[in-house]
């Protein structure tokens, strides 16, 4: 068989095109190919490892693979479908399990199950490796997942884990490592299995960033290496279309009332799509309004003359999940990512939705109460940012985010974008939702209250 | 009061529902006051009902090619697409064929199956995942288009020697030999196959229907129409044809299931554009009959020779379309479905001072095609609607285009010794 694992992940590296081998090497832990322009040929040779650790390296024309024992194989000079049993060379200064290999600067890098050690080209003597120890280099951090490790410009990045503490990010810049995750984070890493684990390093609208995804935890974090800031990433997925029973449009109140035959499952501020209505006003992208499990409202974007409406309309509700780029590539001006599913999407700075779809954008603050406990009364809120024609949502919570308020509107192409009669209490806390296909920049809130007596 | 809301993520617990938390933005950079939604994604190639695992993602920054190369890894088959590095960025629409933005696209080329057991690196599969996307507006431009190809043609490409199909190739005739030479993969010519002789003057490897290589040429003012396959001819016979200037209208055939056509398309001093057809299969004779008498002009051009009224008729589905020579000659756009009565769809084709350099006479896809004078390739599915491309001129005065044949998924086209590609992709 071509491939002896099916469906495994694979690295990829370009090989010597000064040493006359155009082409690249794609290896799985399972299996290794060389393309060298025209065709691919398997690397069958006996003292190729039958399996290695994710992660393939070239230092000065050898190519390095490590095995799950941590022993660093190299080929032969510029031949990545040579490969010989003597070009060996183990990292051992601890008895942990390899468990990546990568490259940085002029050190090959040798992650272990808790340690982590580097190697450099000494010109070792054929037939044995070049490779030589950096023995002062040594650090008492692991890599708790291969797929963690992601690099930057002159930085690898990675899930550490010590035998004294739990989870950590950390950046390698040269042989120093960094944590670079806050404890909110770490309880993140410490909560997850690990078991499937993608990232991926990008540089996009100014910012590196290092996006790390925990597939059984469903999430994607996000860490801007520029401002050392972490957010979250998500993305949305599109369900089935489900029927709307009717469709009534209240000149009242200037909403449509939405009932299913059964429940919507959508939740207050949600994204949705209704389409199908005949009278076409009450179809397009809004943002629902929660009722109850089978009635939701919503703002038209265009004045229903006739109701109910008629026809066969639908509600297409969407579900968050982690962003969906798990693998990427760059080169120049290309950022790509490729999904779990295998399609490609490229990453651009001036895109709105996540092809097609809404990009979900939540802002919540810490709670907020002036320096004073006494009771407030908030009489307005703005919302400081660019102006665009575009609504954004604003909910809050005054029980130390237990329970919400419904989400408001908010026009960002007014002079004022504020809402008013926000109601009483000590301390606030205010959530941000914005999903329009539009760009978004916001700035701060600004909240007029008056302080009660007690 | 007023308070930031740039914070950075706090929650308290793992379940992110309480404190400070910040879902799909991020701070800006010189202002980390702001804070800014994510860069979103734009689909690219799309193998949604063919893809289930994704295994990896490399660019390959080619030193032997223009382009770099974007390989894609998922359900153990690795494929290598050309992303055009001309372009500065690069978005597609989910089908690879089709760009829908001003900057650029790739194309899915060829790859490897490498979990097929049948060797140890698996085999070649090439377009493996045909897809059947809504189709998006052609970008604006401008972008490259026609690409002058290497090497030379084994024969001189002329008004009455064009490219054509043959079978699974492209193919031309040798002017003296009346050989045919072959291309089957876009790159090399073979060497050519004897023809078998008799032979005629100016035979044309004007067509070819999927089992025979059809030629109408002309000697004196009959009409041959030869019936040939890769190897062999059979000559099917020969009928004079009644119209004058017979031999001008040499290129002017087309065909549809039934018939081959042959249009007269000067106006004669005093007479009228005329139309001859003939039963094509299986006919023991040619037996060249008139249809009409009064194909519609379209619109200024001169009586006699020099002024086309009517470039040619190009039958897609069950109608037939009259196609002006463009520009000041003529813009009028007619169809028909029996070559006699005929309806004007448009008085402007709105393709500009444009002229029709070379059609496809077959209809390969569901829409007519035609090269312009300034390299530029227009579409139509309807005659009405007119779809034109706003490549970089390549081609100009490096040759005249004397043929435009799609073959695999690309066009070619080629004058003398010169022969350029444009990637089907890049056709509105």
């Amino acid at each position: 068989m071509a491939v002896t694992v099916p469906g495994l992940p694979f690295d990829f590296i370009q090989t010597d095109v000064a040493g006359g081998t155009v082409g690249f090497i794609f290896k799985s832990t399972a299996d290794a190919f060389y393309y060298n322009g025209t065709t691919v040929t398997k690397i069958t040779d006996v003292d190729y490892p039958t399996t290695t650790v994710r992660g393939i390296a070239y230092l000065d024309g050898t190519y390095y693979v490590m095995n799950p024992n941590g022993e660093i194989f190299g080929s032969g000079i510029n031949t990545p479908t040579s490969w010989t049993a003597l070009n060996k060379i183990v990292a051992q200064m601890e008895p942990d399990a390899g468990v990546c290999l990568a490259r940085l600067l002029n050190y090959i890098v040798a992650f272990g199950a808790y340690t982590t050690e580097f190697f450099f080209d000494a010109g070792n003597p054929a037939p044995g490796s070049p490779l030589s120890p950096y023995t002062s280099g040594m650090l008492n951090v692991g890599c708790a997942a291969a797929g963690s490790v992601a690099q930057t410009n002159n930085q690898l990045f990675f899930i550490g884990v010590t035998k004294q503490r739990g989870r950590s990010v950390y950046a390698l810049t040269g042989t120093a490592p960094q944590i670079l995750s806050t404890p909110t984070i770490e309880r993140i890493l410490n909560g997850s299995d690990l078991s499937s684990v993608f990232s991926f390093c990008v540089k996009i609208s100014g910012h590196n960033f290092y996006v790390l995804t925990l597939v059984d935890k469903d999430i994607t974090l996000a860490y801007d290496v520029d401002t050392g800031d972490w957010k979250e990433w998500t993305s949305l997925t599109p369900q089935t279309p489900q029927a709307i029973t009717s469709l009534t449009y209240d000149t009242t109140t200037c909403l449509v009332t939405a009932t299913t035959g059964t429940a919507h499952s959508i939740t207050d501020g949600d994204p949705v799509i209704i389409a199908g209505a005949t009278q076409t006003q009450y179809n397009g992208a809004v943002n629902v309004q929660y009722r109850d499990a089978n009635t939701f409202t919503y703002a038209p974007l265009n004045t229903p003359v006739v109701t109910p409406a008629t026809g066969s309309p639908t509600v297409v509700r969407y579900v968050s999940g982690a962003f969906i780029g798990r693998f990427y590539a760059g080169f120049g001006n290309i950022e790509l990512v490729q999904d779990s599913a295998g399609n490609l999407y490229a990453l651009d700075q001036n895109t709105y939705q996540d092809a097609g779809n809404p990009i979900d954008v939540h802002i919540r603050t810490p709670q907020v109460d002036g320096g004073v406990n006494k009771k407030k009364f908030f009489q307005e809120l703005q919302v400081i940012g660019d102006s665009d024609d575009t609504l954004v949502f604003v909910r809050y919570s005054g029980d130390d985010y237990q329970s919400w308020s419904n989400y408001r509107s908010v026009d960002l192409n007014l002079r004022r974008a504020s809402i008013h009669r926000l109601g009483q209490s000590r301390r606030r806390a205010f959530e941000i939702r914005h999903t329009d296909n539009t760009p978004l920049r916001l700035e701060a809130l600004e909240l007029t209250f008056e302080v009660g007596n007690n | 009061m007023r308070f930031n809301l740039a914070n950075l993520n706090d929650a308290r617990d793992a379940d992110r529902e309480q404190d400070s938390w910040g879902v799909n933005c991020f701070l800006e950079k010189d202002n980390e006051l702001r804070t800014l939604k994510r860069p979103g994604l734009i689909s690219t190639i799309d193998v949604v009902g063919s893809g289930t695992v994704g295994q990896g993602l490399f660019i390959w920054p080619d030193s032997t090619k223009t382009n770099p190369q974007v390989v894609v890894i998922f359900d153990d088959v690795m494929l290598i697409h050309e992303f055009d590095a001309e372009l500065e960025k690069l978005i597609w629409n989910s089908d690879p064929e089709v760009p829908i933005a001003p900057e650029g696209f790739i194309t899915t080329e060829f790859g490897w199956d490498i979990g097929d057991p049948s060797t140890p690196s698996g085999v070649v599969v090439e377009s493996p995942y045909p897809v059947t996307f809504p189709l998006e507006p052609i970008p604006v431009g401008p972008f490259p288009g026609w690409e002058i190809l290497a090497g030379s043609l084994p024969n001189s490409v002329t008004e009455y020697l064009p490219l054509t199909l043959l079978g699974g190739s492209l193919a031309q005739c040798n002017a003296g030999t009346q050989d045919i030479y072959r291309c089957s993969d876009g790159i090399t010519w073979d060497g050519g196959i004897t023809w078998p002789g008799p032979y005629y003057e100016s035979v044309a490897l004007a067509w070819y229907d999927g089992t025979y290589l059809k030629s109408v040429s002309s000697i004196e003012r009959d009409g041959i129409f030869l019936r040939l396959s890769a190897a062999s001819q059979t000559f099917l016979g020969n009928d004079f044809l009644s119209v004058l200037y017979p031999e001008n209208a040499q290129f002017q055939t087309f065909v549809d299931s039934n018939y081959v056509y042959w249009i007269d398309n000067y106006r004669n001093p005093g007479g009228n554009i005329e139309i001859m057809r003939s039963p094509v299969s299986p006919p023991a004779a040619v037996a060249w009959s008139q249809i009409g008498t009064n194909l519609p002009e379209s619109d200024v051009g001169t009586v006699g020779r020099g002024g086309y009224h009517l470039k040619t008729i190009v039958v897609l589905g069950s109608t037939f379309y009259s196609i002006p020579p463009g520009g000041v000659a003529g813009k009028k756009v007619y169809s028909s479905t029996d070559l006699i009565t005929w309806t004007l769809l448009t008085s402007d084709w709105g393709l500009g001072t444009s002229t029709v350099r070379q059609i496809a006479q077959q209809a390969y896809t569901d829409k007519i095609v035609i090269l312009l004078n300034d390299d530029n390739v227009a579409t139509t599915t309807d005659g009405i609607t007119w779809t034109k491309s706003d490549y970089i001129t390549v081609i100009g005065s490096t040759f005249t285009p004397y043929s435009l044949v799609k073959f695999g998924s690309d066009w070619y086209t080629a004058g003398g010794s010169k022969w350029a590609k444009l990637l089907g992709s890049r056709v509105p």
